[in-house]
């Protein structure tokens, strides 16, 4: 039994050197995420000072130029406005998807399967179903033809772009705002009505509070990705509509300027640092821990 | 004020006694949106004509036919397993690995290493799909297929890892405990006592890596080069130039394929896990 | 009129029928408790008074005003919840306040009149704490002062003091009895633990298997209870089959095991001929002797008088017989004044029996006796599965 006698040892070196193991075991992981992960944008960090090619000349001028540049400039509040709507528009509909779950549904993991199920799809298929259903003569067009009512041919407009986002955002916000309620005492809905507050009321004094912290993880969830999205507004919002993410692709993909483009990249990763800072401040606990006081 | 009073006292008795219809319309409007594209989909992958009419003229199986002649098709096929699988093999060892560590060990890196773990899922993608080309091209110079497996398991570390926690963290220690005490070592007690019970958790963290990987566009549209691509960016391709109704049909095929995917991965945990902490 | 009238109460879930046509009322300032076992629907009842089921059928009225229909936020009803679900996330004060906010009372009176509320359950000061900070027995105070500040015409408790130990329970009881008649309140209590309901209530409503057993006041259940599940349940009982051989308007008399014995009708249910009864007597009212004790003969016995008469003897009360006869101890149990004996009786099955004394040893043969007068009989109903045994509560 010499393979026994080598694990025997393996196991008793690693107690004795318990710093070791522990190296070991979550070494491996640590050291991946840092090097393909952190290091990248480190990386990026550093092209975005270079010019015109990696290992070019240091410059500031990447960032000057994007900062300096008022269409750069309105690209970007335009996709914060634009990321806002979405993000409000799905934590409301995802909110009340997940109380109507949590509070009155009987076969709730069937229903929480039906909602998930489509995010494990590709995003481009989603993406492509809504082309299918918004575009002139499609699917929506038709339907409103049979009512009687004029085609609309929303493909290339801001609403579909929005109806994208909300379509592919909606499943992921439901998870957190479920863990949240699902984790409310019902007896305190009960204890607020007893005491003279009706549903809304009780809603808006007891159940949101409560829940405040899974909220505002939903709320991180789906802003920062769209904000940073190229594909749903470049196949449903057209030329129309250009979003920061989709500069950063051109300059990746078409006009080669990648220190430009990881300049971009710093400045959407700076927003996003901000953003996840001031969700961590209020409460918000996106390293899964749920946090409600109970 | 006590016209503002009654008002408001109707609008609560209206909700309170009409709650569960309420929640009923709610469930029903937004699972429906949620699933009626998948069902144009799906209707439309037996469509005849041109994609652009609808309702079709006729229903015919033609397109299924297609594709499955498609070589293009097929080969990206192929591509795609040969990134996902070994892809999902190493982010499900990794997650694994750090499930047990930032379970078991308290140590100085550890809330670091759940961080890290986690922010792949926020940070835009598009941004780490640049970074990682700078990185793995520019600077490392890693040949495609590799950066493009890496790329993927960065991608799918925070799915897994979120299945897989909960699975070490539910795990009732009592019975490693009696292991030891029976006289097996770590590593041992490991392999014959833990795994086993963690294995469905860890089965099903792979297969929704696995899903992820399958479906993966952003970051292999940045890393890959021009070879051959893997499928959801040879259907980007596909939407981009030239729109057939084959391209329905591979959207079905990706979904029945995930859908079973997942189902299977619930079956083996509960859905709970994805949402509970 | 009565405060609180419930009439033909009834609640149906699917196939089951939890609540069946129960009928009973609270006068104003009036402290009843609904004592039941787990599943007699109860707290079921409770929570229709509430307002949170809805009634099958049957009415409730509230000083003469229907309220089924009547959504909980619009009752003059407050509830103190099994697990008093504080509201977390507000100060002590602002959970008390909060009903009087709801109902539109200004800021600077709600907490003055929450301020008050936390001096009359004796937590001055409490005002800004979280409720995570208090001990159990501070929460429940604060849980009651919420019910109370609101001023219903009655408050209602689903097992409250259920989680708290014996002495915290005991403390709390007696709070709850001044409190109310402070704030000259009326309570509706719900509880499965008798030793609570007797200590607190003016009245009790029994209830078994959603149905009314009896409606009384301690004293009335327990010295006549009117049936043998109201006997059992309130205090302890030992039960022995008996059969009915004759009956008269002043006696009925039993053959129980191989003995005949007459008992005076008072005490007794409508029974028939050849009628199958239950015979129940409450553990202080055995008398435990040395066996061989013989019915005529002078002994010195335990647990009538210390002058130590005959087990067999008159009582002052009513002419009756007795029932007599022997067993082996099986256990004793000492409780400090009395001892609790446990008796395998040769012919009558188990018997518990209280007595002063702590002679007697385990595996001893005793006699064993008690005065016809003591007992209550019921009949036995037809699924009644106790079978010669003889059960003790």
């Amino acid at each position: 039994m010499a393979s026994r006698d080598r694990l025997g040892t393996v196991s008793a070196f690693f107690r004795e050197h318990p710093r070791l193991r522990t190296l070991a075991i979550a070494g491996p992981p640590a050291a991946i995420l840092v090097v393909f992960f952190a290091l990248p944008l480190v990386a990026m960090l550093v092209v975005s000072f270079q010019t015109g090619q990696i290992g070019g000349a240091w410059t500031l001028e990447n960032y000057r130029g994007f900062v300096g540049s008022e269409t750069y400039l309105t690209v970007v509040w335009r996709t914060l406005l634009l990321s806002a709507q979405v993000t409000v528009i799905v934590a409301a509909i995802g909110y009340a998807l997940a109380y109507s779950i949590v509070r009155f549904s009987r076969r709730t993991t069937l229903l929480l399967l039906l909602v998930i199920l489509p995010f494990w799809t590709s995003y481009i298929i989603r993406m492509y179903a809504w082309i299918n259903i918004l575009q002139s003569g499609g699917v929506l067009d038709s339907l409103l033809g049979l009512v009687g009512l004029p085609a609309v041919g929303l493909l290339y407009t801001e609403t579909a772009v929005l109806i994208g986002f909300t379509y592919v955002w909606l499943p992921l916000a439901v998870l957190p705002f479920y863990a949240s309620l699902s984790s409310l005492d019902p007896d305190l809905i009960e204890a607020s009505k007893d005491l003279g507050a009706g549903p809304i009321r009780t809603f808006v004094s007891v159940t949101l509070p409560l829940t405040a912290t899974g909220v505002i993880t939903g709320l991180v969830l789906v802003f920062i990705p769209t904000f940073g999205s190229f594909i749903t507004p470049r196949l449903l919002g057209g030329t129309n509509n250009i979003m920061i993410g989709m500069v950063i692709e051109n300059q990746f993909k078409s006009a080669f300027n990648w220190p430009f483009g990881a300049a971009i990249g710093m400045v959407i990763s700076a927003v996003v640092v901000v953003l996840l800072v001031l969700a961590t401040r209020l409460g918000g606990d996106l390293l899964g821990d749920g946090g409600e006081p109970s | 004020m006590s016209g503002r009073r009654t008002i408001s006292r109707a609008i609560e008795r209206f909700v309170h006694s009409h709650a569960g219809q309420l929640a009923g319309i709610v469930m029903i409007a937004v699972l429906g949106f949620l699933w009626l594209p998948i069902g144009v989909l799906v209707f439309m992958s037996f469509a005849d004509g041109g994609v652009l009419s609808f309702p079709p003229d006729q229903l015919t199986l033609r397109w299924y036919g297609v594709f499955l002649e498609n070589e293009a098709a097929r080969s990206a096929i192929v591509t795609t397993l040969t990134i996902s699988v070994p892809s999902t093999i190493i982010t499900v060892t990794l997650a694994t690995m750090t499930a047990y560590a930032v379970d078991r060990y308290g140590f100085r890196g550890r809330g670091t290493l759940q961080l890290l773990s986690t922010l792949p899922v926020v940070v835009p993608l598009v941004v780490t799909g640049v970074a990682l080309v700078l990185f793995l091209d520019g600077t490392l110079g890693l040949p495609d297929y590799l950066s493009v497996v890496l790329a993927h398991v960065i991608r799918t570390i925070p799915f897994a890892t979120l299945v897989i926690l909960p699975t070490f963290v539910r795990f009732d220690r009592g019975l490693e405990e009696a292991s030891k005490d029976l006289g097996a070592d770590e590593l041992a007690t490991f392999r014959q006592v833990t795994l086993p019970n963690v294995f469905p958790g860890v089965v099903a963290g792979g297969l929704l890596a696995f899903t992820l990987s399958f479906n993966e566009f952003v970051y292999t549209y940045f890393v890959k080069g021009s070879g051959d691509p893997t499928l959801p960016v040879y259907i980007w391709n596909q939407i981009r130039y030239n729109v057939t109704p084959e391209v329905n049909v591979i959207s079905v095929v990706f979904l029945v394929v995930a859908v079973t995917l997942v189902l299977v991965a619930v079956s083996l945990t509960r859905v709970e896990l994805l949402t509970k902490r | 009129m009565s405060l609180l009238r419930v009439r033909g109460l009834t609640k149906r879930f699917g196939d089951l029928l939890a609540v069946d046509d129960v009928d009973f009322d609270v006068a104003d300032g009036e402290f009843v408790s609904i004592l039941g076992p787990s599943g007699s629907g109860k707290s079921t009842v409770l929570r229709m008074v509430a307002g949170f089921e809805t009634p099958t059928d049957g009415a409730i009225a509230l000083n003469g005003e229907p309220m089924v229909g009547t959504p909980p936020f619009e009752r003059d009803v407050n509830m103190v919840f099994q697990d008093l679900a504080l509201f977390p996330h507000l100060t002590v004060a602002e959970n008390i306040g909060y009903g009087l906010k709801q109902a539109g009372v200004p800021a600077d009176e709600w907490r003055d009149r929450a301020g008050r509320m936390l001096e009359m359950v004796r937590l001055d000061g409490y005002d800004d704490r979280m409720p995570t900070e208090l001990s159990g027995g501070e929460q429940q105070r604060v849980a009651l002062a919420r019910a109370l500040v609101n001023e219903p015409a009655l408050v209602l408790f689903d097992e409250p003091l259920s989680s708290l130990d014996r002495k915290l329970r005991q403390h709390m009881q007696s709070e709850l009895q001044r409190l109310q008649a402070e704030t000259e309140t009326t309570f509706l209590y719900v509880t499965h633990d008798q030793e609570v309901a007797l200590a607190v209530s003016d009245r009790l409503v029994v209830l078994n298997d959603g149905a009314i057993q009896q409606i009384g006041t301690v004293e009335a259940l327990y010295e006549d209870p009117q049936s043998r599940f109201v006997a059992d349940f309130i205090g302890d009982v030992n039960t022995v089959t008996a059969r009915v051989t004759d009956a008269t308007d002043e006696t009925i008399t039993v053959d129980v095991g191989s003995d005949r014995v007459s008992i005076p009708r008072s005490v007794a249910d409508d029974v028939a001929i050849d009628a199958s009864v239950d015979v129940c007597v409450r553990p202080f009212r055995i008398r435990v002797g040395p066996a061989g004790t013989k019915t005529t003969e002078q002994s010195e016995t335990d647990g009538a008088t210390a002058d130590g008469g005959d087990l067999d003897r008159a009582t002052d009360a009513e002419i009756g017989e007795t029932f007599t006869t022997t067993g082996t101890v099986r256990s004793r149990s000492y409780q400090g004044s009395d001892s609790l004996y446990e008796i395998a009786t040769d012919e009558w099955g188990r018997l518990t029996a209280e007595v002063r004394s702590n002679a007697y040893e385990p595996d001893e043969r005793v006699a064993v006796a008690w005065d016809a007068s003591d007992v209550h009989v019921f009949s036995r109903s037809a699924d009644d599965r106790t079978g010669d045994r003889g059960d003790d509560a």
